[in-house]
């Protein structure tokens, strides 16, 4: 699945980031977001616009394209 | 000696809180050699006041000793998440660490987030300079459910910690006397390091050996602080290890280890690293992180439910933009400005005239201080009051973590232009002054979008250009002027959308835009926090009024006084006169085709508020009522619109040019974003103007 599908409220665990552009993995990689991180999904913008993950109560919003390159798992 | 402590800790830590704590006074503002990354240093409060200080020499306890002053500095430097930098913003840090001296880092830890924290923290350990942690945050990391054992923090790395609360000053003074500890005593004897295994451990000792080998200097920084931070890539540690390594060598070295990392663990150097850091960071959790209750919904998740609504979002920063305009002006500022007005034309001339007259003061003398400076430079200083509200405003929107939400609910709008929601942050502080605004735009990581930022931002309108607004709306448009101001600004705002969209389809193609924001949590500013932002905004323009719109003011009264036929001419016999004079037919078909707007407009490239200060002086006008009266004999509702269409777009003042220039570090671009917002004032007045006569306004 891709991050872009979960559903607002979701929790996923992040699978794979290595499709997405170098500069948000390494934005995710310093807010601690790497494979294996379990993130939820808190919000999406309307129109296809940014889609709001939250890690460990850090927040971080990133595009629809972006969102589209990574890949998550089921959690639990 | 004196201390020089650098102050280093992730973005959204309270680091400008605790700078504000622990200083007194500035020591030096400016900015970086060579970027106009905004460099603060602070002088270091006494650790006892004066007053007190009797208390513990008097006490025969002996605790005087302890107490001794620590004469010292503190560096504010940006927030960063690793020394590697992505942005501009972030390399003033490596930058610092390698070209400045200084004795100490004093590291702000954020307990509600601190394994993300401590990634950083053991990069600063690696320095090997005397370090200690400032645990801050502690109240907002136990409505989490957390505990930090802090003193077994302090243990495990070897290093104080001291917990704080950074917003109220909790702690800080603990914190003062250990940084006057360690530099006395404990001259930290750093045993601690990571092992980053035997790949990475050799390359690090072949980089250690060529630098011994290939300087006899002292290096200002340990070797293998160099080699990790060149392995995990920064840029700013390479330049420096190329000025004494050959480049080559380093490459090959970078191959090599590249290759061997991807072999043995499928994975790049940087990631392996931070994979290291990171497993040590979850064992030290364990000992010393204590979680509790689970999470309740926080604040900020509640008030983000409603500011970063799906629909919502827009709508209420429209709102919070609208009330903020409302308060700046018609509820707030005009009253202040009004009452200031009043006394500056009434009591403070009368009195200066006195003055004067006792001291037997020439008539020019009078002249040139009543019709000259106080007219031109009281002319602009009445408006402080709004401008002062205006950024209170911006500094809260800024300091309370409202800004991100805003890049947020944009961003998909802005996209659409070729820019990003980021970008939104830097126009608003160009609503302040364009000259911040533009230093503002380093925070957007692709270099496209942050060039499109800056060559944009003249079309913000700053508060300089404020009391043109309101002189003119006062004069024209008494029921409205909030509106009419308000539709200036929106009007900036629109234009910059267009012109965003014309310039990404036309020159600046190719690049693709990106976006990724953290929102940090909100925060209520500390008033004294607030206070001292709003002051060091503040302070920029009124020292503006003493030098440059001083200085302009005085030009502008001597070229009103000489005139080509001698000295103390009529008005339009003044050199102004001839010069405005020759400008003025360009502006006809404008609606202002007088001399007046025509010196007006040349003098405001100095700084916008100084076409006032040119407007008070030349129509004679003691204060701003009578000019305001004095005025409608030479314009028009319409042509009045027309005129603050054209103050609004015209041309970027001269600091914000020189800004532009050494930002972008081009000539080209610095040109551009003087001649197109010339053409679009002309061409968008022009409109007004014709059309507007057209339809018989």
């Amino acid at each position: 699945m891709l991050l872009m599908n979960a559903n607002v409220g979701q929790t996923v665990i992040i699978k794979d980031l290595s499709k997405a552009n170098s500069l948000i993995r390494r934005r995710l990689l310093d807010l601690g977001i790497v494979e294996e991180a379990t993130v939820m999904v808190a919000n999406k913008m309307p129109f296809g616009g940014p889609i709001l993950i939250e890690y460990k109560s850090n927040r971080i919003a990133i595009r629809k394209v972006d969102a589209q390159k990574i890949v998550v798992g089921w959690h639990g | 000696m004196m201390k020089k402590i650098a102050l280093i800790g992730n973005p959204n830590t309270g680091k400008t809180s605790l700078f504000n704590q622990l200083t007194s006074s500035y020591a030096y503002v400016g900015n970086w050699s060579g970027v106009t990354v905004e460099k603060k240093v602070g002088k270091l409060k006494p650790l006892v006041h004066p007053g007190e200080l009797s208390k513990y020499t008097d006490g025969a306890s002996g605790a005087s000793g302890q107490f001794r002053d620590l004469d010292g500095e503190l560096i504010d430097l940006p927030g960063v998440y690793t020394l590697n930098p992505l942005t501009n913003d972030e390399a003033v840090v490596s930058q610092f660490l390698i070209n400045e001296p200084f004795t100490d880092v004093l590291n702000i830890v954020d307990a509600s987030q601190l394994q993300r924290n401590l990634h950083l923290t053991l990069q600063l350990i690696e320095l090997g300079k005397p370090l200690v942690i400032g645990l801050n945050m502690v109240d907002v990391a136990k409505q989490h459910g957390m505990y930090i054992n802090y003193k077994r923090l302090s243990q495990k790395l070897k290093i104080p910690v001291i917990p704080i609360i950074a917003r109220t000053g909790k702690g800080c003074r603990q914190l003062t006397q250990q940084m006057a500890t360690t530099y006395t005593e404990t001259k930290t004897a750093q045993s601690f390091q990571i092992y980053y295994g035997h790949i990475i451990e050799k390359a690090i000792t072949r980089i250690e050996n060529e630098l011994t080998a290939k300087t006899k200097k002292r290096l200002p920084l340990p070797a293998r602080w160099l080699a990790l931070q060149f392995f995990e890539g920064n840029s700013r540690v390479y330049d420096y290890l190329q000025s004494i390594i050959a480049s080559p060598f380093l490459d090959q070295l970078y191959k090599e280890v590249q290759i061997a990392i991807k072999k043995t663990e499928s994975q790049t150097i940087h990631h392996y690293i931070y994979r290291k850091r990171n497993q040590y960071i979850q064992s030290l959790l364990v000992d010393v992180e204590e979680t509790t209750a689970p999470q309740a919904t926080t604040l900020t998740e509640k008030i983000d439910q409603v500011v970063t609504h799906r629909f919502l979002g827009i709508p209420i920063f429209l709102l919070t933009m609208f009330l903020v305009f409302m308060i700046t002006f018609d509820w707030l500022g005009f009253p202040l400005s009004d009452g200031l007005d009043k006394f500056l034309s009434g009591p403070f001339s009368e009195w200066t005239k006195i003055s004067l007259t006792q001291i037997n003061a020439s008539p020019y003398f009078e002249s040139l201080i009543i019709d000259g400076i106080i007219a031109g430079v009281g002319g602009v200083l009445v408006f402080i009051p709004q401008i002062i509200i205006m950024y209170i405003f911006i500094s809260f929107l800024e300091d309370s973590g409202y800004m991100a939400r805003v890049a947020l609910v944009m961003d998909r709008f802005m996209e659409n232009v070729g820019l990003n929601g980021k970008a939104f942050i830097p126009m608003i502080i160009g609503f302040g002054c364009n000259v911040p605004g533009v230093m503002a735009a380093r925070t957007i990581e692709q270099p496209r979008e942050r060039l499109l930022t800056m060559i944009l931002m003249p079309l913000m309108s700053c508060s300089a250009r404020l009391p043109v607004y309101a002189l003119f709306a006062a004069a024209f448009f008494a029921k409205n002027q909030a509106l009419i101001v308000l539709s200036l600004y929106v009007l900036g705002i629109a234009f910059a959308l267009i012109l965003a969209k014309v310039f990404t389809m036309t020159f600046l193609k190719n690049e693709s835009s990106i976006f990724v924001i953290e929102l940090p949590p909100y925060r209520l500013p500390h008033w004294s926090t607030l206070a001292r932002s709003v002051w060091d905004k503040g302070k920029v323009f009124i020292k503006k009024a003493g030098t440059i719109i001083f200085a302009g003011s005085v030009f502008i009264w001597l070229l009103t006084f000489v005139g080509p036929y001698g000295f103390d001419v009529e008005m339009n016999e003044s050199y102004l006169a001839v010069i405005g004079g020759v400008i003025a037919p360009i502006f006809e078909p404008l609606g202002f085709g007088s001399w007046q707007a025509g010196a007006a407009i040349i003098t405001g490239f100095l700084a916008k508020e100084v076409v006032v200060s040119t407007m008070n002086i030349v129509y004679y006008a003691p204060d701003v009522v009578t000019l305001q009266g004095l005025m409608t004999n030479h314009y028009t509702a319409l042509s009045a619109y027309s005129f603050m269409t054209f103050i609004l777009l015209y041309i970027p003042c001269m600091a914000t040019v020189a800004t532009i220039k050494k930002e972008t570090n081009s000539t080209k671009w610095t040109v551009v974003s003087v001649v197109y917002p010339f053409v679009l004032a002309y061409a968008l007045s022009f409109l007004i103007y014709q059309i507007g006569t057209f339809l018989g306004f």
